[in-house]
């Protein structure tokens, strides 16, 4: 008996003598990161979460591709283009060079194969609205016309491509790094069917290829020899982890098993920040989180109680005290990462409780109310959405008196209940699809598929028309800041806060940024070998 | 016993098939679908998928459908994980997850057993006090804290074990230990009484007059009844080990079948959830069968007729 610690104690010492970084067990040079789950599917034209974005985007190339700071759209597989002075043809040049994972040129059949994969109903692609801007996209994927020679996709040559939309879209460069519209290689589709992903079947033409595919435990990659822009192509291996706990990612970066993770556990941040750790970045991410009102219900739909009860929220209070990241106070919807768009400035862009008290009581006496009906809000099952509610009902029944309870929904339940708008008050946090003010705010059009407010103005829908035809930028941002002016005095909407990401990255590993759609192309990530050695050294 | 065998053969068909079925209309009864998302989509993309997954069907031909695939051993594509089958995912995972809890069964056994043993034989001494003591602690600390102390020792504090992933033999070291610590404590219990209540019988006391060693009497008299609360106990929680636990694989980061259980259900993936299923009941039936006839081959008592 009491042998026995004295023996654990020498296993373990014994052990602990062998002990490794086990960083420094991969070969120099390897990459290794958290991609936070398991990817559901690497097909670009069927991938859905962002976990499988991030495998296309290493795997595949698209015609355009971004910027990895700024995602400003640079050239992919297309080298140069020309849009017609309508806005509506697109005309790539395709480098000559662009080979996929075989050896064979990647042409521009490979593309229009691509496209109208994608758009058959059978592919059955969730994101194939993403190509409903070239020209009958939609009414094929609808299987309005079955002939694809209607598309707007024409091969001029092997190395042209010419594509025509429905209208200008002046963010279309933007769209096309979307993964959902990277190129896939016909003949192995065919051939393999639902397998044609696996890494003994896939064929590519992106900077990397897979080696490896291990079901939730790691995928393993190698710099693809093919691809045209090999020498900039700096790991020699990349290793991603399907980590989906938060505290097991941190422990593993703790312990040195991965470089990057993210985001960092809530409970760690107070401590990183307190701190000032260097290797915790906070980078802003194109995510807004509110609350979306049922305007269909007797007390709701009255603007001004609408905005009594947005006027008495602390934003500030609520990014300081409880989300402490960095995130900022949202009195708008569009986050602050967009280029060439200055949002409205608001009526109100603090707490004022008199107003909000006045503003109550005149929407109650419009609505011929003698008090405020009883009202919940729902919010998905989470510790943080949570701490929010908790935080804001408090603040609605201490400044307005008014007896807001919260509940929550499991989320397949909650989704439901949204889509059946059997809710009063609930919380929502929408991740822009493309760096553009629109994809927010199409989505309050009258009807629109994510509306769910029963919200409808006819102004707010015709600027939002106008904007998507018109080919000024200037002019188009215009359109759409008075229609986010329109949103947000009408609030249907609450906006709270704006997201951020939190990250944290080993010194060593350069090349890595955050932006603000947390893509990543790990061609440009490298490891800094003198920096590496130091740190282990300390 | 051969028509013991065929009879609870055929019982077995007959709840499994109950099982199945009862979970399949549970799974459709539950709200949201598996490809609900907060992004909605155009209805006629909904349509496209739901038409390519069979989902457009009335639910009786979905189940015919469903079964019929069953019963040719094919669990279908996942809903989720669309480039893999069912059938990959549980194999794949009950490899990790076996593996695991195989360790951790024996390595509870290994320990709990003699433990049990000395608590038995030195009843109400300051040793089996201690032993006692300790099960409590071990039965009560859950997994979802016991996990990430000994990562925070063992991996943080002290380097020496990975703090998650399965890359070596190294490891499986905490998860194996994290899992086993509950069974360790409940095994060393179940031994424990059993042996207390067969040393109090009069063959045990015969022995020891004739003058037997300790080891004779504990290993030639007592074990074969001895561990029977044991056995009992062992069936059902052979299944529980190897089919993996979803807290296990979510504190360590290992691949194995039991996050498909509780991440499949929370994504409606009704494929896999039923994959999932199926083949936990079938282990759990298997087990349980196992246990009664090593029960028959060792309790002179019982009797299949």
């Amino acid at each position: 008996m009491k042998r026995i610690p004295a023996v654990v104690l020498l296993i373990l010492f014994c052990m602990s003598c062998s002990r490794q970084v086990p960083i420094l067990s991969h070969e120099i040079g390897t990459v290794i990161v958290n991609n936070q789950s398991e990817p559901e599917t690497i097909d670009p034209s069927l991938y859905t979460g962002h976990p499988d974005a991030t495998i296309v985007v290493q795997l595949f190339e698209g015609l355009i591709s971004f910027n990895p700071q700024t995602l400003e759209p640079v050239p992919g597989v297309a080298e140069e283009w020309n849009i017609s002075p309508d806005g509506l043809v697109y005309t790539f040049h395709l480098r000559k060079t662009a080979r996929w994972s075989d050896g064979k040129p990647v042409t521009a059949s490979d593309f229009k194969y691509s496209l109208i994969r994608l758009l058959r109903p059978e592919t059955a692609s969730r994101y194939a609205y993403q190509a409903y801007y070239i020209k009958n996209g939609e009414s094929f994927n609808k299987g309005e016309i079955e002939d694809k020679s209607e598309l707007g996709i024409e091969v001029i040559d092997a190395h042209t491509l010419k594509i025509t939309l429905e209208s200008p879209t002046p963010y279309f460069l933007s769209l096309l790094f979307h993964p959902t519209l990277y190129p896939v290689r016909q003949d192995v589709v065919e051939k393999y069917g639902t397998d044609w992903t696996r890494p003994e079947n896939i064929v590519g033409n992106g900077p990397f290829v897979l080696e490896k595919w291990q079901l939730q435990k790691e995928m393993l990659m190698t710099p693809n020899p093919h691809y045209w822009d090999i020498k900039n192509v700096k790991p020699k291996k990349l290793i991603f982890y399907p980590i989906e706990n938060n505290l097991t990612a941190y422990k593993m970066y703790q312990a040195d098993q991965i470089m990057v993770t993210q985001p960092v556990p809530l409970a760690s941040i107070d401590k990183l920040i307190a701190e000032k750790d260097p290797e915790l970045m906070v980078a802003p991410y194109f995510t807004t989180y509110f609350y979306k009102i049922n305007t269909t219900l007797p007390a709701l739909k009255n603007k001004n109680i609408r905005k009594a009860l947005s006027l008495v929220i602390d934003r500030n209070q609520i990014v300081e005290k409880i989300l402490k990241a960095g995130q900022l106070p949202a009195w708008t919807l569009v986050p602050p990462e967009t280029t060439h768009y200055d949002p409205p400035v608001p009526e109100h862009t603090k707490v004022d409780i008199p107003e909000a008290k006045k503003l109550l009581r005149e929407g109650l006496a419009e609505e011929k109310l003698e008090a405020f009906p009883e009202t919940r809000l729902l919010y998905n099952t989470s510790e943080a959405h949570k701490k929010l509610a908790l935080a804001v009902t408090d603040m609605w029944r201490e400044h307005l008196g008014l007896n807001i309870t919260p509940y929550n929904q499991e989320w397949k339940v909650f989704l439901k209940t949204e889509n059946n708008m059997d809710y009063q008050i609930i919380r929502q946090g929408w991740v822009g699809d493309y760096l553009d003010p629109n994809t927010f705010l199409d989505l309050f059009v009258t009807n629109g598929g994510n509306n769910n407010t029963g919200w409808s103005n006819a102004d707010y829908d015709r600027l939002i028309r106008n904007a998507a035809r018109e080919q000024n930028t200037d002019a188009r941002m215009d359109l759409l800041e008075k229609a986010e002016a329109i949103l947000i005095d009408e609030q249907p909407i609450i906006p709270l806060y704006f997201y951020v990401m939190t990250i944290l990255k080993k010194p060593y590993l350069k090349g890595y940024y955050g932006n603000a759609m947390d893509l990543h192309n790990y061609k440009h990530a490298y490891i800094d070998v003198t920096e590496l050695n130091s740190y282990y050294k300390r | 016993m051969i028509r013991m065998i065929i009879s609870r053969l055929f019982q077995s068909l007959v709840t499994l098939f109950l099982i199945v079925t009862f979970s399949f209309f549970m799974m459709r009864i539950a709200p949201g679908g598996p490809f609900d998302s907060e992004r909605n989509l155009p209805p006629e993309i909904e349509a496209n998928i739901m038409a390519k997954y069979r989902l457009d069907l009335p639910i009786m031909s979905q189940y015919v459908y469903y079964m019929s695939d069953v019963a040719k051993g094919d669990l279908g594509l996942s809903f989720r994980y669309q480039d893999h089958t069912v059938n990959e995912l549980i194999f794949e995972g009950a490899k990790v997850s076996f593996t695991l809890g195989a360790f951790a069964l024996l390595f509870a056994l290994i320990v709990g057993v003699p433990f049990g043993i000395i608590g038995a034989r030195r009843e109400e001494s300051v040793l089996d006090h201690m032993i006692v003591t300790t099960t409590v602690f071990g039965i009560s600390i859950p997994n979802l804290v016991l996990g990430p102390v000994l990562v925070m020792l063992f991996a943080i504090l002290l380097p020496v074990f990975p703090a998650g992933g399965l890359d070596s033999v190294r490891s499986y070291f905490l998860p194996v230990l994290t899992l086993s610590i509950f069974y360790m404590a409940y095994i060393t219990r179940l031994t424990r009484v059993g042996f207390i209540g067969i040393g109090k019988r009069e063959f045990v006391v015969t022995a020891k007059a004739k003058g037997l060693s300790e080891p004779a009497i504990i290993f030639r008299h007592m074990f074969r009844g001895g561990i029977l609360p044991l056995v009992s106990f062992l069936g059902p929680a052979a299944a529980g080990i190897l089919t993996g636990s979803i807290v296990i694989e979510k504190i360590f980061q290992i691949p194995g079948i039991g996050q498909h259980f509780v991440q499949g259900a929370l994504n409606r993936d009704y494929t896999l959830v039923m994959g999932v299923v199926v083949f936990y009941s079938a282990l759990i039936i298997t087990f349980n069968f196992i246990i009664d006839l090593v029960y028959l081959a060792l309790d002179p008592q019982v009797k299949y007729r």
